[in-house]
């Protein structure tokens, strides 16, 4: 008699799949949203408001930044502010753990006529700007205003 | 028939389990998890708040309704008793139904079979990476379902009582019932009981006519070879071709060798299978199909064909058991550590919450151009008005709808000016680009404002995602 004669198919059918049904009863509990992100406190939101659409040339502007954080800590960011692609200005600020930071941009004026440009780019400073590459590349949000 | 109580144990674990695998992800998201319950949880709040309507509302003044009206009248009535919205109607239902195959099946088996054979089938059902992850979106999970009673039926020449259920199943799912349908003749056919066609038709045919009769508009409908066209640029070879060529051919030619033997449940099997597969290789040639819609009758007929196989008395049989239980096990781990991501993350979901708000420059309600899976998410969650949608039937302007999809597919900016200028006279204000979607960038070359934009880091910071943004289009 071979092997496959003295086979206790039965058992080892019946062990297996009992024992499998029970490993997947745990395995369906492992399952997390988190994994396949989703998880509302790993959120960071960001967004412009209050910005001109028409300035006179020379006229003073401002808008709003607002940083809305779901993140369960606090969270630092850096502000960097570029016209017509030039960077002009950086700043950072701080928002604390599910928690909306308003900031009001202002201080600026074009000197000359046509479609100009506004670009804010928010960025995490715990990397350095140079490491970015694909992992850590800076959010951004612009907008265009004409000046006459 | 003596119950070995080694089997009802094992059984209730399988259950179980295969209950499990499949409620628990869609109890711990807040959404349902597949694209399709979105579309139908709204068609279903329609059905809910107006009763049936002959269109759905949608931004080039609305499309008829040509989806079956069960399903969406379930999913009403389930709210209404329950009090939970149609949304948490659909995220729960049909994996609930899905996982009922699971005990339907081993008792089915059971009748035509023995104890260890259905217990088998109840494991590859269980435990069957296909199904888990096509239990979410579509009541062909019902359909697929009720074929098990419609084949008892048939086996029973019970025409009368068939015909009646394939006239139900019409009313949920007409491809399922369609395909179905035309497996049972086949069967029927191939069995020499074709006298018994006529009566089986009755009921579908006064379901399609009388439905036509009364909605002759869906006629229109009837054509569907847009949707598949950009479908088919998701299907990957390896991860959906694979089974039904490789996995379907083996057990089929496998099946063959047994066929000496084989009776009417095992022949019905077999044509299920080898059907299944042809339709699915259809779509090489035929764009009618969805070809990935096919995998889940397939997974289905494997769960009933491979153990039927795996009874017979070769001595070989007896270690491939072992080895497809281990193979089912392995693919299921491989679905849970992978494939059950939900429709949309959860930061782009904050943006179609703040896009809910959003006004056009003119005061007036934004319509929003997007993926259509953004888009059915936006106008299901925030009752906004978006340019594309899920569900491909019935698309008024067919030439607008494939040159906006192409919009979001494609990366070339060019291109995409060229798609958006063709049509600059429509009225669409805003656009959003999901983490997901390509070419989000190629706006920004655009005459637009990037107005919002949402993004997240997992865990620790390790991987952050692309941002999903809202552009604000200039006049």
């Amino acid at each position: 008699m071979g092997f496959l004669d003295r086979y206790p198919e039965d058992t080892v059918v019946y062990s297996l799949i009992g024992l499998i049904s029970i490993f997947l009863i745990y395995q369906a509990f492992s399952y997390n949203p988190a994994n396949f992100l989703q998880d509302d406190s790993r959120t960071t939101e960001a967004w412009l408001s209050n910005y001109p659409t028409n300035l006179a040339i020379n006229q003073n502007f401002s808008y709003d930044l607002i940083i809305n954080s779901r993140l369960s800590g606090n969270s630092n960011w850096q502000i960097m502010i570029s016209y017509d692609g030039i960077k002009m200005s950086e700043s950072s600020l701080s928002v604390q753990a599910n928690n909306r930071f308003t900031a009001n941009l202002k201080g600026f004026s074009f000197t000359q006529a046509g479609r100009h440009k506004v670009e804010v780019e928010i960025f995490n400073p715990d990397f350095s700007y140079e490491s970015y590459g694909s992992k850590y590349k800076p959010y951004y949000l612009f907008f265009n205003v004409g000046v006459a | 028939m003596k119950t070995d109580w080694r089997v009802v144990a094992i059984l209730l674990l399988v259950f179980t389990a295969g209950f499990l695998l499949r409620v628990y992800p869609a109890l711990t998201n807040d959404f349902p998890l597949k694209y399709d319950s979105y579309y139908h949880a709204r068609v279903a709040e329609l059905v809910k708040t107006q009763g049936f309507v002959a269109e759905e509302p949608w931004v080039y003044g609305g499309r008829p309704l040509s989806y079956p009206p069960v399903y969406h009248l379930i999913l009403a009535i389930l709210s209404q008793i329950i009090g939970a919205s149609t949304l948490d109607v659909a995220r729960l239902l049909l994996p609930i139904i899905s996982s009922l195959s699971v005990a339907s099946g081993f008792l089915l088996v059971r009748r035509f079979r023995d104890e260890k054979t259905a217990l088998l089938t109840a494991f590859f059902l269980a435990a069957n990476a296909i199904l888990i992850s096509s239990a979410y979106d579509s009541p062909e999970v019902i359909n697929l379902l009720l074929s098990l009673v419609l084949f008892l039926f048939i086996v029973k020449q019970q025409y009368l009582k068939s015909s009646l259920l394939a006239g139900a199943m019409f009313l949920l799912n007409t491809f399922s019932a369609s395909a179905i349908s035309g497996l049972i003749i086949i069967y029927l056919l191939a069995n020499k009981k074709g006298k018994g066609i006529p009566t089986f038709l009755i009921f579908p045919l006064v379901v399609f006519f009388g439905w036509l009769v009364l909605r002759p508009d869906i006629l229109s409908c009837l054509e569907n070879t847009f949707g598949p066209l950009f479908v088919g640029k998701t299907i990957n070879f390896w991860t959906d071709h694979y089974t039904p060529i490789v996995v379907g051919g083996l057990l089929f030619v496998a099946s063959l060798f047994n066929a000496k033997k084989a009776d009417k449940y095992s022949w019905f099997w077999l044509l299920w299978v080898l059907y299944f597969g042809i339709l699915f290789l259809s779509h090489y040639v035929t764009d009618i199909f969805h070809p990935w819609r096919h995998l889940a009758y397939l997974g289905f007929g494997f769960s009933f064909l491979l153990p039927d196989l795996l009874s017979g008395d070769r001595k070989l049989f007896k270690l491939l058991k072992v080895l497809f239980i281990l193979v089912f096990f392995a693919t299921t781990l491989q679905i849970y550590n992978g494939s059950l991501a939900p429709a949309l993350q959860s930061h782009e979901r904050s943006a179609i919450y703040w896009a809910s708000d959003l006004k056009s420059s003119t005061g007036e309600k934004p319509v929003f151009l997007s993926s259509y899976v953004t888009c059915s998410n936006l106008m299901t969650l925030t009752n906004q008005t978006c340019v594309l949608d899920l569900n491909f039937e019935c698309i008024v302007n067919k030439t607008a709808w494939f040159d906006y999809e192409n919009f979001m597919w494609n990366s070339d900016p060019a291109k995409a000016k060229a798609f958006f200028n063709k049509y600059s006279g429509k009225p669409i204000t805003d656009a959003i680009f999901g983490s997901q979607d390509w070419g989000g960038e190629m706006l920004d070359g655009f005459n637009v404002n990037r107005i919002y934009t949402s993004w997240a880091c997992y865990p620790n910071n390790s991987y952050c995602t692309k941002g999903t943004s809202i552009y604000e289009f200039l006049k």
